[in-house]
């Protein structure tokens, strides 16, 4: 899996998350990465 | 290199809202797309239900073609309601035809096109994204949802699950997401369902985009729609029955939801080439403003009421205008202009047309019958092969949690009885959005007498009664109405008045209609009936300022400015005339009759090509639109300057004459008779002193107000009609009117003695009345394009009946025996003359 997505870095700010859902297939990859990786997000429930 | 065409859909998208956000600089890829390009308002049809729209959208075709009619429908072998199918569209689609022609289309989430169809390319269904259960493990993606099946595995990765959503992606919408409480919290689930179905789309087609080469391309999102639907009313401004503490948690939830939209397109468009042909566009808007509904109401597809008539439509690519505002477009037109696009032919069945002002050039329209009847693959559904449809639980759960439809009846049988009665009564509304009240009216008939809840099926009967002038039938069933659901008095006093106007009760009407004006949300129609009314009367001035306070009240209102632009137009200012007639097509396109009253207000400013182009747009909406196809006939007449019968005409001619009583009808028609013209008389009033020669009448003639079908047996042939009936005539044919005018002073000594002849006495104000009656007909005949008239005064006749019989004979263009003619004029005949009294 690529390391960054159009200069986006795992490393995403919590506000960034809905930036990569816009950025389409590439963005939940990265994000579901980053999440996975460093539990970057808490889950809702 | 080839021509590509991209589709965005956002339902329920609205300029109300987006062009404030574009002037903060908050919608910057849709603003760039604009300024590029060209938008306009896109004119919605009646009901405006989405799955509906969108399938007109994709065909060029209105529901009553393509067979879609709602949110639901039933599954016959599995005896169940499960959402609307792809299998519920009769007709093919864009996409189809693509096949067909060996293009590739990618379809991501149209609405309906589940299961997906065999087409060349890909198709992931709008039942993709919907998640069964609360859990992830247990999400089962639904057959049928991606074509072809070797793109599953890629694809179904890129679902997410409500679940899956996190405070990051709400916070962004609600920021104080934290404060809501418990019996709020449901509102936080539609909101992650939401965005997940929408973005899981959303990431499909940026896959599909970077990795399938395609021709077309259309990508839905109902993201708009759906949080206007839980979140509209706590937009701004605040609603004073909002409560200030969640006003304040939702009031940013629409403008993020366009914002994060925007967000979304930007990266739809970094991956298209720059000679892709982009369109936005949305099925309807929304209500925004202060007649937002807190909460729909309990009636068949409730919600659909808060959708506003006008969607948004941007088009730009290759020979697309830069900059400009594109008026009258229609979603029926999208299918036609991409077909023309592709250099295609367009079917001569489909509703819209192409969008031929959006474009610098394009290339030549090419017409065929029909799509449906051309041979070959159109990747089409096979017979007997349907794939195990699931019964789209979670679907039909957001259906309902959105209010479009009521959670089905748990007895079966019921459930499907009314599901079939919904789609029947959205048929008879298309009907009636189409204006083809008959079958409408067959419809609902029907209805009535098979269901129990009927009230629905009551209000349209009593528009449709209304709108064929039946006000016997409009009180019966308003009535039925009031006795069937006690509560709906006080909302149908508007038609009450319209009924009261019927019956001719005109201050009881009144009375009703001032007092409803002073209430802000009536307000506007009030006006407009008020209006109506003094146009009926012929009171234009008085019209005018009641037209000019219903636009006051509805700025964009479509019917308000066409029924100002025909008040201008009687009043001869036919700039301003001009001004409404435009506006009320910008606003609404497909409005035939406002497209008609623009060809007249043109043909009188003598601008015979543009006017010709506005009658050829009446009658292309509305091919029933008589006067606009005699209209086109006038103008081709005018512009190759014939004279006399136009032998090329498609409406038959009949000849009348006309006037007064005791103008001198019954010597014309002699006269005529005698020159060689059948007249259609029965005889069955006989000659006596006033008339000694006869009066060629015939008895139909006295009942034409009730009925005018027989009017054909007087083609070809010359018929008698008096002055106040003339109008009643139908449109079917072209009348050459002969219309005798006689002093009114002369006309009233002779109909004077007349009536003491038969011992009734004469009435008082006649003379008045008569004035108005010819001044009326004056503006009757200046409109009505079948219509031509030679007046010929009845002294004249009497003085020199040749030169009147030789003006006669141009006039109708027929060869006439002049000297038989002349010779019926008996100077006896003139013995009322006022000079002798």
């Amino acid at each position: 899996m690529k390391k960054s997505v159009k200069n986006v870095t795992y490393e995403i700010p919590v506000r960034g998350s809905l930036g990569l859902l816009a950025y389409g297939h590439k963005g939940i990859i990265a994000w579901r990465g980053a999440r996975d990786k460093n539990d970057v997000n808490q889950k809702k429930k | 290199m080839s021509k590509k065409v991209l589709v965005i859909g956002w339902d329920a998208a609205d300029w109300q809202i987006i062009d404030p956000l574009i002037a903060a600089g908050k919608m910057p890829t849709l603003q760039k797309l604009i300024k590029g390009g060209v938008r306009g308002n896109l004119s919605t049809m009646n009901p405006p239900y989405s799955p509906m729209l969108w399938t007109s959208v994709a065909t060029g075709k209105t529901p009553d073609k393509h067979g879609v009619l709602g949110f639901i429908e039933i599954d016959a072998e599995k005896q169940q309601i499960r959402p609307v199918t792809v299998r519920q569209r009769k007709v093919r689609a864009l996409w189809n035809i693509f096949h067909n022609q060996g293009m590739k289309s990618n379809l991501v989430g149209w609405w309906p096109t589940h299961p997906a169809e065999p087409i060349n390319g890909a198709v992931v269904s709008d039942l993709f994204p919907k998640a069964i259960g609360g859990k992830e493990k247990e999400w089962p993606l639904a057959p049928g949802s991606i074509h072809p099946k070797s793109l599953e595995k890629e694809l179904t990765q890129f679902r997410i699950h409500p679940h899956e959503l996190t405070e990051a992606h709400i916070l962004p919408f609600i920021p104080k997401a934290q404060e809501i409480e418990d019996d709020h919290k449901k509102s936080l689930d539609i909101f992650v369902k939401i965005m997940a179905h929408n973005t899981s789309l959303h990431a499909c087609s940026t896959w599909l985009q970077e990795n399938t080469e395609w021709d077309f391309m259309a990508i839905y999102y109902d993201l708009i729609d759906h949080f206007c639907h839980a979140f509209m009313k706590f937009h701004p401004p605040k609603l004073p029955a909002i409560q200030e503490e969640q006003y304040e948690i939702f009031k940013d939830v629409i403008n993020s939801a366009y914002r994060f939209q925007d967000m979304m397109l930007e990266r739809t468009l970094e991956l298209i080439d720059d000679d892709t042909l982009v369109i936005v566009m949305s099925d309807h808007g929304y209500v925004s403003d202060n007649s937002r509904l807190l909460t729909p109401p309990d009636v068949h597809a409730g919600p659909a009421l808060e959708h506003r008539e006008f969607g948004i439509f941007v088009m730009n690519g290759p020979g697309v205008k830069k900059g400009q505002n594109v008026f009258g477009t229609s979603l029926l037109d999208v299918t036609p202009t991409i077909l023309n696009y592709f250099d295609l032919p367009i079917g001569a069945d489909m509703d819209g047309r192409v969008m031929m002002d959006a474009f610098e050039e394009l290339p030549p329209i090419k017409m065929i019958d029909s799509w449906e009847n051309e041979p070959g693959d159109f990747g089409l559904h096979g017979q007997g092969s349907e794939e195990d449809v699931l019964s789209a639980q979670a679907a039909m759960e957001q259906l309902i949690e959105l209010g479009y439809v009521d959670r089905p009846d748990s007895n079966v049988e019921k459930a499907i009885h009314k599901t079939k009665c919904e789609l029947r009564f959205n048929l008879a509304r298309v009907y009636m959005g189409k204006q083809e009240f008959d079958k409408a009216e067959e419809i609902l008939l029907d209805l009535i007498q098979e269901e129990t809840e009927i009230s629905h099926f009551l209000v349209d009967l009593v528009q449709l009664s209304l709108i064929k002038e039946d006000y016997a039938s409009a009180r019966k069933y308003l009535e039925q109405l009031r006795e069937n659901d006690p509560k709906s008095r006080t909302k149908t006093q508007l038609t009450e008045a319209k009924i009261l106007f019927g019956e001719g009760k005109v201050p009881q009407g009144k009375k009703i209609l001032e007092e409803l004006s002073k209430r802000q949300s009536l307000a506007g129609a009030s006006y407009f009936e008020l209006g109506k009314l003094y146009m009926r009367l012929e009171e234009y001035p008085n019209a005018k300022e009641n037209f000019e306070q219903a636009i006051e009240h509805k700025p964009n209102n479509a019917k308000y400015h066409h029924a100002l632009a025909t008040v201008y137009l009687r009043l001869g200012a036919l700039e301003d005339a001009l001004n409404h007639g435009l506006t009320s097509i910008e606003l609404v396109r497909y409005f035939p009759d406002a497209h008609y009253t623009i060809g007249q207000i043109l043909e009188k400013m003598g601008d015979l090509d543009s006017a010709n182009q506005a009658y050829a747009t009446a009658e292309k909406l509305r091919p029933k639109l008589k006067r606009a196809r005699i209209a086109k006939e006038n103008i081709e007449k005018k512009k190759s300057k014939r004279l006399g019968h136009d032998e090329t005409s498609d409406f038959p001619e009949i000849t009348i004459v006309s006037g007064l009583p005791r103008s001198g009808t019954s010597m014309m028609m002699q006269m005529l008779n005698a020159g060689g013209l059948v007249p259609l008389t029965d005889g069955v009033r006989k000659e006596d002193s006033d008339n000694p020669k006869g009066y060629f009448e015939y008895e139909k003639t006295k009942s034409l107000h009730k009925n005018n079908d027989w009017v054909g047996e007087a083609e070809g042939k010359v018929i008698k009609v008096i002055a106040q009936l003339l109008k009643h005539l139908p449109v079917d044919y072209r009348y050459k009117i002969v219309f005798m005018t006689r002093d009114l002073d002369e006309v009233l000594a002779s109909q004077t003695v007349m009536l003491k002849n038969n011992n009734v006495q004469p009435k008082e104000g006649v003379k008045k009345a008569f004035n108005t009656e010819l001044k009326k007909l004056d503006d009757w005949f200046d409109r009505e394009p079948g219509v031509e008239v030679l007046k010929v005064p009845y002294s004249g006749v009497i003085e020199d009946p040749r030169s009147q019989a030789e003006l006669i004979q141009q006039f109708l263009g027929k060869k006439l025996d002049i000297e038989q003619m002349v010779d019926q004029v008996s100077s006896d005949l003139y013995r009322n003359r006022i000079l002798k009294f």
